[in-house]
């Protein structure tokens, strides 16, 4: 099994002992000042946020850079994207028809920081929450919301079911291949339509093995009486310590100062 | 000629948190025309070796080598069309609406006529005891241990001289286990393909296989013939393995009779054994 994209590391930093609700609302907070931000020095800002929480993480920078690794093709494609459909004033180059303005350049490596912070933020946030703290915490935040019927509860159980099997399905999707490949098939080679085909043998078996284990755990959870949301009590309740209170200012004060000097 | 490891050693996730070293260090032989048994304890790295002979993993240090043969990133369809790999549980790996098809998968890129890819497939399923009437039945609605079958003959089609398999009896009944290992031993001796069979059950490898190898740790701790290795009870025992059952009670009846000979570890030698103490009369 690789580590995938996002894969909880287990640690006992600061980062990972905070309460997995506010490490949920400071994420989005960090998100929705990304979208703010306008100016380099507002990014240059909130990028050492960002090592200021890898460093309270205890993780290796790299896991961080390798989470965004999987995003390079994309951002170079917005980059090239950028500089030669966004306009601009003051021309810096021009080749045949095409026209590079100095505010497409400055526009596109924007718009490229702001994609490598985003998406590394959230990461760090996958990095030191366990999948069960990071539902619960979605849950607790949610169940507000359970005024005007929202399913808070089933939507959290869902989502940690979904988590809980991304890990299951891959190592089968490798034991499947493995079989297939021993047998003589090969995926890396032949055109596109023949590469499709080939993934039937992948699958098929897939399919009919998500179906038997769907079914074997709607048992299970029959058998030990689950029955829903309703008056369940949990093991691990939630609980605030000095860490949350003082990580939520502290990022919120940053993300304030962030956005009134960048506007 | 033989499949061989030498001085093998793979970690799972290098450099992650979760590195675990799954091999070390580890050299074997599988004789050509052996039966070769791999035993050890859950997580001792069976699964892990195996995958290397069929290079579906590539050892971070030390080489395989088939007959003579070593195996790199080149040669990796010969070796695997030499080197057959049955995983735990096969059946899931079953795909195709009919089973024809499904055994046949992997002679597709053979370049065979239709005629003869038939044959093999009816030879193939012959060798597990399936006849024609299940060439065109859908393999979803077959029993287990008959699924099971018919991906053992997905991977003896292709003809492979080397046949690696992982616990090919697990989850089956007692009926189910004879059946898979009697065709399995067939394999052996009428067509000479060499057998390399991870195990858990000792009764199973006291009955079939020639050539045990034990494994503990990711390391080789003894490779002997099984007289030799269900002698060292204690060793055995240490590693979390233990004797098969007929070996306790024979050391039991060895208490009260001394003068039976020892290292008895098949029900089959044990009668006979019997019988020639009690004077050959006995029914």
């Amino acid at each position: 099994m690789k580590p995938a994209i996002g894969q909880y590391i287990p640690g006992n930093s600061f980062l990972h002992r905070t309460d997995p609700r506010i490490k949920i609302l400071m994420t989005v907070i960090y998100m929705v000042a990304i979208m703010f931000i306008d100016s380099f020095i507002g990014y240059a800002a909130s990028g050492a946020v960002l090592v200021a929480a890898v460093i309270a993480s205890r993780l290796s920078p790299i896991y961080v850079l390798k989470s965004v690794k999987p995003l390079i093709f994309l951002i170079l494609l917005t980059i090239v994207l950028n500089i030669f459909f966004y306009g601009g004033e003051t021309l810096w180059a021009q080749f045949w028809i095409i026209k590079i303005y100095k505010e497409a350049i400055l526009f596109s490596v924007k718009m490229a920081l702001r994609i490598l912070i985003l998406v590394a933020g959230a990461s760090l946030l996958t990095f030191t929450t366990s999948s069960i703290a990071l539902t619960d915490g979605l849950e607790r935040l949610m169940s507000p919301l359970e005024f005007i019927h929202f399913p808070a509860h089933d939507i959290a159980m869902m989502m940690s079911i979904a988590l809980r099997f991304i890990p299951i399905f891959s190592d089968e999707a490798t034991r499947i291949m493995d079989a297939q490949k021993s047998r003589g098939a090969e995926f890396d080679t032949g055109g596109l339509i023949k590469k499709v085909k080939g993934l039937v043998p992948i699958i098929i078996p897939l399919i009919v093995s998500a179906f038997r284990r769907a079914e074997d755990l709607a048992s299970a959870m029959e058998a030990r009486c689950y029955r829903g949301g309703k008056g369940r009590t949990r093991f691990k309740v939630l609980k605030f310590t000095w860490r949350d209170p003082l990580a939520f200012a502290i990022i919120t004060a940053l993300l304030v100062c962030i956005i009134v000097f960048s506007l | 000629m033989s499949l061989k490891a030498l001085n093998i050693s793979y970690t799972y996730q290098k450099k992650t948190p979760f590195e675990h070293k799954a091999l070390n260090n580890v050299s074997v032989e599988i004789p050509k025309g052996s039966f070769t048994g791999i035993i050890g304890r859950t997580g001792c790295g069976k699964s892990t070796l195996l995958k290397h002979f069929n290079g579906l993993l590539t050892a971070d240090e030390g080489k395989i080598i088939v007959d003579d043969v070593e195996a790199d990133s080149k040669n990796v369809r010969e070796i695997r069309k030499k080197v057959g790999l049955v995983f735990q549980y096969p059946e899931y790996q079953l795909f195709e609406d009919t089973v024809y098809r499904d055994v046949a998968y992997g002679l597709n890129r053979e370049k065979i006529s239709d005629e003869e890819k038939k044959e093999r497939v009816i030879e193939a399923l012959k060798t597990v005891g399936l006849d024609e009437s299940y060439l065109e039945r859908s393999p979803y609605e077959l029993s287990g241990g008959r699924k099971r079958r018919v991906a053992l003959a997905g991977v003896i089609v292709m003809k492979p001289q080397y046949l690696i398999l992982d616990e090919p009896a697990a989850g089956l009944d007692p009926v189910g286990r004879r059946k898979i290992f009697s065709y399995i031993k067939k394999l052996q001796t009428e067509q000479g393909i060499t057998i390399a069979l991870v195990s858990h059950s000792m009764e199973d490898m006291a009955d079939y296989a020639d050539n045990l190898i034990v494994m503990d740790e990711g390391v080789v701790v003894t490779e002997d013939t099984p007289e030799n290795v269900f002698r060292k009870t204690e060793m055995l025992e240490k590693l979390g393995l233990a004797v098969p059952q007929i070996s306790k009670v024979w050391e039991i009846l060895r208490k009260e009779f001394p003068e039976l000979p020892d290292s008895i570890y098949t029900v089959q030698g044990a009668a006979e054994e019997i019988k020639k103490h009690m004077g050959g009369e006995s029914k």
